[in-house]
């Protein structure tokens, strides 16, 4: 999961919904709250993009730059992986 | 209305624009005043939409008094020819107008004390220094969002449009799509289309890429509007592994070095210039990364104070995020790779007649990372300033000639047949009403299998792009047998979909370029050919039996027209 929705500030606006280029939320009904709220339904096809932290007006989303792991597709994926975390080998 | 039990919203207007990026929304308002009923459809918010809010202001302003002809040749010799000299002097100087009036109307840009765009100069390519705009590329869109509405613009948010229709004598009528948040299906009655709905990146790894996906490009080519180009989508832009980054030729220009595990800086080692233009510095990483020396560090050591800040002005996104992984990238090499932008660093796209727009489907118009850009940006990516350029000025003038075209159409009435928008919706639902069937996340990663690797896409071959051709071909197969978990997955099958479709173009033309250049390496064909090879490729899909196909052709670039459609200067005089 890569972009937070901290629920209890958001304000039920539903900005982020129509701004992600990723359709990564919806507004839903949560108890004790008037308004639905925020929340990231499609956590895994967030691109880490801060779009939806930049319109926010509730400062309440945090996107995490985190890469998902690179999938073997990419011939260096191990190598990348594993200079992540420690900088050189 | 209903529609076997789907809601369906109907819409009707002149110009309908797909994509609301910055090619898309400058054309919606050049059609607007033009005086055309403009639609914008997207899948994301207009202004926050496709690539262009990670084009992280730069973007080329050359002067009267700069040196035009120095520059085109510099130019030529970076992107290693396939360049319309004709066609890029014009869509230089309509991009300076454009970006004047702009300044004049408000836009965030940096300026100079008497208000005029104040431009900085990048080195590139080891001599020349081009002079460029800065620009808060978020900031812009919302600007040319606030434009297009205050011109009249109709925005439908959160759209995917699956197909275009035709009438039976093949000209445009419309378009079907759905909404993904709403669970609705959309119709739109529309004599004339301008697609601006980005290039394909096949979901790579760079920031703010994964929306597109090569929608536009294959809803034309499965509508007969040829493919141009296209062995040039494969690009490489480097960016950072801790996360998706962008802004790395300006790092480069900084004086940022690229160094292999012993250290050598990797341009000097394989003779390139410093900065290198993206495509040589993407071979360079990816031979030392074949050959063992991985992985590449980014070193931006020598980087001043003022000029970091500077650089966190101009991308605060990527600083941002950078500043979130507790890592000072400035301070200590960091690793890169050569992450993928598909056919947004490269060139590929619908191919274009004249400088409107016009494709080869009457009705059909073409914008910005959709529209093949070979003649101003070439074979390479020497110069990459140019493709913020081309998106607002083949904006500006698909939209003024999309607008033309409706108006003489609508004197003759547009027909439409219920069949093909029977046919249309049934092909949008497809994958929601399939029991079983392939999920578009396992089909993607075999496409990606395909069509990331940059170790076939530097290498090619015949055998290895043959090979890679069939299997793309099982690949865009399956992809009739997507099947959707729901609306939003809908939006992903399609994507997938379209994506498919566009290796496969990518893949065919690949075939025919036997030599060398830019994005394309041959290892068959290792050199540059010679002047038989200055023409460019045609993809069109053609029924082959029961399945499809493409046919690639190569034309002259004597064929393109270059006169753009008149007026757009009194409209930018305002
Ligand atoms: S970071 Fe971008 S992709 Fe992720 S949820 Fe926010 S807007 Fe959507
Ligand atoms: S934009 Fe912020 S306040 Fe508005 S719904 Fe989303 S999370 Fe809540």
């Amino acid at each position: 999961m890569i972009c937070f929705v901290n629920e209890e500030r958001c304000v039920g606006c539903g900005l982020c919904v129509r701004v992600c280029p990723l359709d990564v939320f919806r507004m839903v009904p949560r108890d004790g709250r008037r308004k639905p709220v925020a929340c990231a339904v499609y956590p895994e096809d967030c691109m880490s993009c801060f779009i939806c932290e930049e319109y926010c007006p509730a400062n309440c989303l945090y996107v995490s730059p985190e890469r998902s792991p690179l999938h073997a597709v990419w011939p260096f994926h191990e190598e990348i992986e594993k200079t992540k975390n420690g900088g050189n080998k | 209305m209903i529609w076997r039990g789907y809601r369906v919203s109907e819409w009707t207007c002149d110009v309908l624009m797909i994509g609301a990026g910055l090619a898309g929304l400058t054309a919606a308002w050049a059609a607007a005043r033009e005086g055309a009923r403009v639609l914008v459809a997207c899948k994301g918010f207009a202004g926050a939409d496709g690539v262009s809010p990670f084009a992280g202001g730069v973007v080329l302003y050359l002067l009267p008094e700069d040196d035009e002809d120095g520059f085109l040749q510099e130019h030529e010799r970076l992107n290693e020819g396939l360049i319309h000299p004709e066609v890029l002097r014009r869509v230089i100087r309509q991009n300076t107008s454009l970006w004047q009036a702009w300044g004049r109307w408000g836009a965030p840009l940096e300026r100079e004390i008497d208000g005029s765009p104040r431009r900085r100069w990048l080195r590139i390519g080891g001599r020349s220094h081009v002079p460029r705009l800065a620009v808060d590329s978020m900031k812009m869109m919302q600007f040319l969002r606030r434009l297009a509405l205050r011109s009249g613009v109709r925005l439908l948010e959160q759209t995917c449009i699956t197909r275009l229709l035709q009438d039976a004598g093949g000209t445009l009528v419309g378009a079907v799509g759905f909404q993904r948040q709403e669970g609705k299906l959309v119709i739109i009655r529309a004599p004339a289309v301008v697609m601006a709905s980005g290039g394909c990146s096949w979901r790579g790894a760079h920031m703010g890429q994964h929306n597109v996906m090569g929608d536009g490009v294959a809803i034309a080519a499965r509508l007969g509007a040829e493919l141009a180009s296209m062995e040039f989508c494969v690009s490489y832009v480097a960016t950072c592994s801790l996360f998706d980054s962008h802004g790395q030729c300006v790092l480069a220009a900084l004086g940022g070095k690229f160094r292999n595990s012993l250290g050598e800086n990797i341009l000097i080692r394989h003779g390139l210039p410093e900065p290198a233009p993206t495509h040589q510095l993407a071979l360079a990483m990816v031979l030392e990364l074949l050959e063992g020396r991985g992985p590449i560090q980014f070193d931006l050591r020598g980087i001043s104070e003022n000029e970091r800040r500077d650089w966190e002005e101009r991308f605060p996104l990527v600083a941002r995020g950078l500043r979130r992984t507790g890592r000072d990238i400035f301070a200590e090499p960091v690793p890169w790779f050569p992450g993928f932008t598909g056919s947004i660093g490269g060139s590929g796209g619908i191919r274009w007649q004249r400088l409107g727009g016009e494709t080869n489907v009457p009705g059909l118009f073409v914008a910005g990372d959709a529209a093949m850009r070979t003649p101003v940006t070439g074979a390479g990516s020497g110069i990459t300033f140019l493709n913020l350029a081309w998106a607002g000025v083949s904006g500006l003038w698909a939209g003024l000639s999309a607008a033309r075209w409706a108006r003489g159409y609508l004197a003759a009435g547009p027909e439409w047949t219920r069949e093909a928008i029977e046919e249309g919706l049934k092909e949008t639902v497809g994958p929601l009403e399939r029991r079983t069937g392939f999920s578009s996340r396992s089909l993607l990663r075999q496409l990606q299998q395909v069509v990331v690797d940059p170790c076939v896409n530097f290498l090619r071959t015949r055998e290895g792009l043959q090979a890679a051709l069939s299997r793309i071909r099982e690949i865009r197969r399956e992809t009739e047998m997507l099947r959707a978990r729901d609306w939003h997955d809908l939006a992903c099958c399609h994507e997938v979909r379209h994506a498919a479709l566009v290796a496969e173009a990518m893949l065919a033309s690949a075939v025919v370029r036997e030599e060398s250049r830019g994005w394309h390496r041959r290892l068959d064909f290792p050199n540059r050919g010679g002047p038989e090879w200055e023409v460019w490729t045609a993809a069109r899909l053609r029924q082959d039996g029961a399945d499809m196909d493409f046919e690639v052709q190569l034309w002259l670039p004597s064929s393109l027209g270059t006169e753009p459609p008149e007026g757009a200067d009194d409209l930018l005089r305002e």
